[in-house]
C-alpha cells in the first residue's frame, strides 16, 4: 500500500517512510488518548483529502475549480437531509452524497468544459454561489441560515472513531486517485494540462478526459462534504461559499500542484500554524492570502518541490 | 400594478454601479489578461477612502470622489508593480489562472486586513445631496441620480481617453498585440501598471458611490465581485463596451426579479441567465475575439 501511496515504487527508503507514517498514524492516537489532538488530526487528514481532490483538477488538467465548495456542499446537504428527513444512516448517506455530487459535477463539467479553462472556473464558482442562495432561500427544507442539525456518525463524544474513519477515507481516496493519474487517463490529463492543442492534435479526446477529471474530483468533494456534515453535526448554506474553496485551494497550492500527496504536509503545516496561534484564528484568512501570494510568486512548486529538491536526493542514493 | 418607471429608474441606478465595477474588470481582462478577483475589494477600499475623505477631512463630495479615484489608482498601480509584475516573470502559459489565484489571495488579505484594522461595522454617510427628484411620477434620491450621471460621465471619459490620447492608444495596442508594441517604443510594464491603476480607479470610484448611497464594510466587495464576473462573462470576456450594456441588462433583470420574486431568488435568476448565455452563445453576447487570451 505504501508503495502506491508515495507514488515512487522503486525507491525503497521513501516506501519505508510512507509505511512508517501510516503505521504511526494508526498506532499513536489511541496511545496518547487526547481528544484535542484527535480533533486536530481529524482536520489535518480531512483537509489533506479535500486538497487532494482539488489537486486533481488544479494540478493535472490545470483547471482551478473555484466552485469546489458547491460540490462539497452538495454532498454535505444530500447526506445531511437524508439523515434528517428519512433517518438514513450517515454511512449509507455517503453513497447518495457521492452520486449527487458526481451528477452535479458532470452537469457543470458538461456545461463548461467544452469552453476554455477560465470559464469552467467561473461557471462552477457561479454554480456554487447559486447553490448557496438556493439553500438559503429554501429554509422550509434546509433550515437556511438557522442551521441544519445533522446526526453524527457515531453516538457519544469519542473522537477516535472519526479519526480512523477519515484516515481510511483518505487512504482509499489517495489510492484511487493515484491509480487514475498513473494510468492512461492520468497521462491524458497531463498532456491536456501542458498543452490542450497538442493533446487534441495527437488524438486525445480532450473534452471527455477533462469531464472525467472534473467529475472524479467532484465525487470526492461530495464524499468529504458528507463526512464534514456528519462530523460537525451542523450545516449552514455557507458550506457552499468561497471560504471552503479558498482553504482547499490554499492547501493544494501550498502542498504543490500535481502531486496529490502534497496536500498532506501542507495541511499539517497550515493547521499546526492555526493551532499554535489560536488567538489570531479569527483572521486566519489573512494567512491564507499571504500563503497564496508567497506560493504564487516565489514557490509555485509548493512544499512538494522542496521535498524533491532537498529530501529526495538524500533518501534515494544514486546507484 | 407593475411600476414601470420605478423599475427603470432602479435598474439604471443599479446599472450605474455595475458599469464602473464591471468595466474595471473587463479592462483588466481585455488589455492585460488579468482575471482579477480583487476589484470588489478595491471598491470596498474606495468606499473607505471616500468615507474618510468626507467625514474626517470634510471635503466637498466631488473633490472626495476625485481623491478616492487618485488614491485607488495608486493602490492599483502599487499592487501591480509589487505583486503582479513578479508573478508575470514566473508565469508562462498559465498567467491568467495564476492571476486569478494571486488576486484571490490579495483579496483575502484586503478583506480580512480591513476587518482586523477597522472592525466589522458599517461605514456610511447620511446623504451628500439631500432631497429627491421626481421623474415620470417616481421619486429618486438626488444622490442616486448624481451617481448615475457621474458614472456615465466617467465611462465617456474613459472611452475618450482610450480612443483619443496617445497613452490610451498605447493601452489598446498592448491589448491587441503585446509582443509587437515594444517595437514602437511602448513600455509594456508601464502600460500594465497604468491599466491596473485605471481599473483600481474605476472600482474605487464605484465603491465611493456605493458607500455614499448605502454603506461600506469589510466584506462589501464580495457581491460586486461576483456580479462583475457575471456581467463580464455574459458580455464576452474582456469586452468593455459589451460590459457596459450588460451591466444595465443585468440590473434590469435583477430589478424585475426583485419586484416579482421572493428574496434570495433574484440571485439565482442571474446565474440561470449566465448558464443560458454560455450554453447558446459561449463567446458572450458581445463576444469579440479580444486577443488570443487562451494561447497566452
Amino acid at each position: 500500500m505504501g508503495k502506491v501511496v508515495m507514488g515512487i515504487p522503486k525507491q525503497r527508503n521513501i516506501l519505508y517512510i510512507a509505511v512508517a507514517l501510516v503505521a504511526l498514524s494508526i498506532v499513536v492516537p489511541p496511545i496518547i488518548r487526547n481528544d484535542y489532538l484527535n480533533t486536530v488530526l481529524i482536520s489535518i487528514v480531512m483537509w489533506a483529502g479535500i486538497g487532494a481532490a482539488f489537486d486533481l483538477t488544479a494540478g493535472y488538467i490545470k483547471v482551478t475549480n473555484f466552485g469546489f465548495a458547491g460540490f462539497f456542499a452538495a454532498g454535505a446537504y444530500t447526506s445531511g437531509l437524508l439523515a434528517v428527513d428519512f433517518a438514513i444512516s450517515p454511512f449509507i448517506g455517503l453513497i447518495p452524497a457521492l452520486l449527487i455530487a458526481t451528477a452535479f459535477g458532470a452537469f457543470v463539467g458538461f456545461l463548461t468544459l467544452r469552453l476554455h479553462g477560465i470559464f469552467a472556473a467561473c461557471m462552477s464558482w457561479f454554480m456554487a454561489e447559486t447553490l448557496k442562495y438556493v439553500l438559503a432561500a429554501t429554509p422550509e427544507y434546509t433550515r437556511g441560515y438557522s442551521g441544519l442539525m445533522v446526526p453524527q456518525f457515531f453516538a457519544g463524544t469519542a473522537t477516535l472513531p472519526y479519526y480512523y474513519l477519515i484516515v481510511v477515507m483518505y487512504i482509499i481516496e489517495l489510492l484511487i486517485l493515484l491509480k487514475i493519474v498513473r494510468g492512461k487517463p492520468g497521462f491524458a490529463f497531463k498532456i491536456i494540462g501542458e498543452d490542450e492543442t497538442a493533446a487534441r492534435t495527437v488524438g486525445t479526446n480532450v473534452t471527455y478526459y477533462k469531464s472525467i477529471c472534473f467529475t472524479v474530483a467532484c465525487l470526492f468533494a461530495g464524499v468529504l462534504g458528507a463526512f464534514y456534515a456528519h462530523y460537525l453535526g451542523m450545516l449552514t448554506p455557507d458550506v457552499s461559499s468561497l471560504t471552503i474553496t479558498i482553504q482547499a485551494l490554499a492547501i493544494c497550492y501550498v502542498g504543490g500542484r500535481g502531486t496529490l500527496w502534497g496536500s498532506l504536509p501542507a495541511s499539517v503545516v497550515i493547521i499546526t500554524i492555526f493551532e499554535v496561534f489560536r488567538p489570531i484564528a479569527a483572521y486566519r484568512f489573512i494567512i491564507y492570502g499571504v500563503l497564496l501570494v508567497i506560493v504564487m510568486i516565489w514557490a509555485q512548486g509548493g512544499l512538494a518541490s522542496l521535498f524533491e529538491k532537498y529530501l529526495k536526493p538524500r533518501l534515494t542514493p544514486t546507484a | 400594478m407593475f411600476p414601470i418607471a420605478d423599475i427603470i429608474l432602479t435598474s439604471l441606478v443599479r446599472g450605474a454601479f455595475y458599469v464602473l465595477i464591471s468595466a474595471s474588470l473587463a479592462l483588466l481582462f481585455g488589455i492585460i489578461s488579468v482575471a482579477s478577483f480583487l476589484h470588489g475589494d478595491m471598491a470596498m477600499l474606495g468606499g473607505y477612502v471616500a468615507f474618510f475623505a468626507l467625514m474626517y477631512l470634510g471635503l466637498n463630495p466631488i473633490i472626495a470622489v476625485v481623491l478616492t479615484g487618485g488614491v485607488m489608482f495608486l493602490v492599483g498601480a502599487f499592487i501591480e508593480r509589487s505583486l503582479l509584475l513578479p508573478l508575470r516573470r514566473v508565469s508562462g502559459k498559465l498567467w491568467m489562472f495564476n492571476t486569478f489565484v494571486l488576486t484571490l489571495g490579495i483579496s483575502q488579505i484586503l478583506q480580512n486586513g480591513t476587518l482586523a484594522v477597522l472592525g466589522p461595522s458599517f461605514h456610511g454617510v447620511r446623504s451628500l445631496w439631500p432631497g429627491t427628484i421626481d421623474i415620470f411620477g417616481s421619486a429618486i434620491a438626488s444622490d442616486r441620480l448624481i451617481m448615475l450621471i457621474a458614472s456615465v460621465a466617467i465611462m465617456v471619459l474613459l472611452w475618450a481617453f482610450l480612443k483619443f490620447t496617445k497613452l490610451g492608444r498605447a493601452i489598446r495596442a498592448v491589448g491587441i498585440n503585446e509582443d509587437a508594441v515594444p517595437l514602437f517604443g511602448v513600455n509594456v510594464n508601464l502600460i500594465y501598471m497604468f491599466t491596473f491603476g485605471l481599473s483600481g480607479l474605476l472600482a474605487g470610484v464605484a465603491g465611493g458611490f456605493y458607500m455614499a448611497v448605502f454603506t461600506t464594510y469589510p466584506l462589501m466587495g464580495v457581491t460586486p465581485n461576483l456580479k462583475a464576473w457575471i456581467i463580464v462573462v455574459i458580455a464576452g470576456l474582456g469586452n468593455v463596451k459589451g460590459a457596459v450594456y450588460c451591466s444595465f441588462l443585468l440590473a434590469l433583470v435583477e430589478t424585475i426579479a426583485t419586484y416579482t420574486l421572493s428574496s434570495g431568488w433574484p440571485n439565482v435568476i442571474t446565474v440561470v441567465l449566465v448558464v443560458l448565455v454560455l450554453l447558446f452563445k459561449p463567446s458572450g453576447l458581445f463576444g469579440t475575439e479580444v486577443r488570443g487570451i487562451w494561447e497566452k
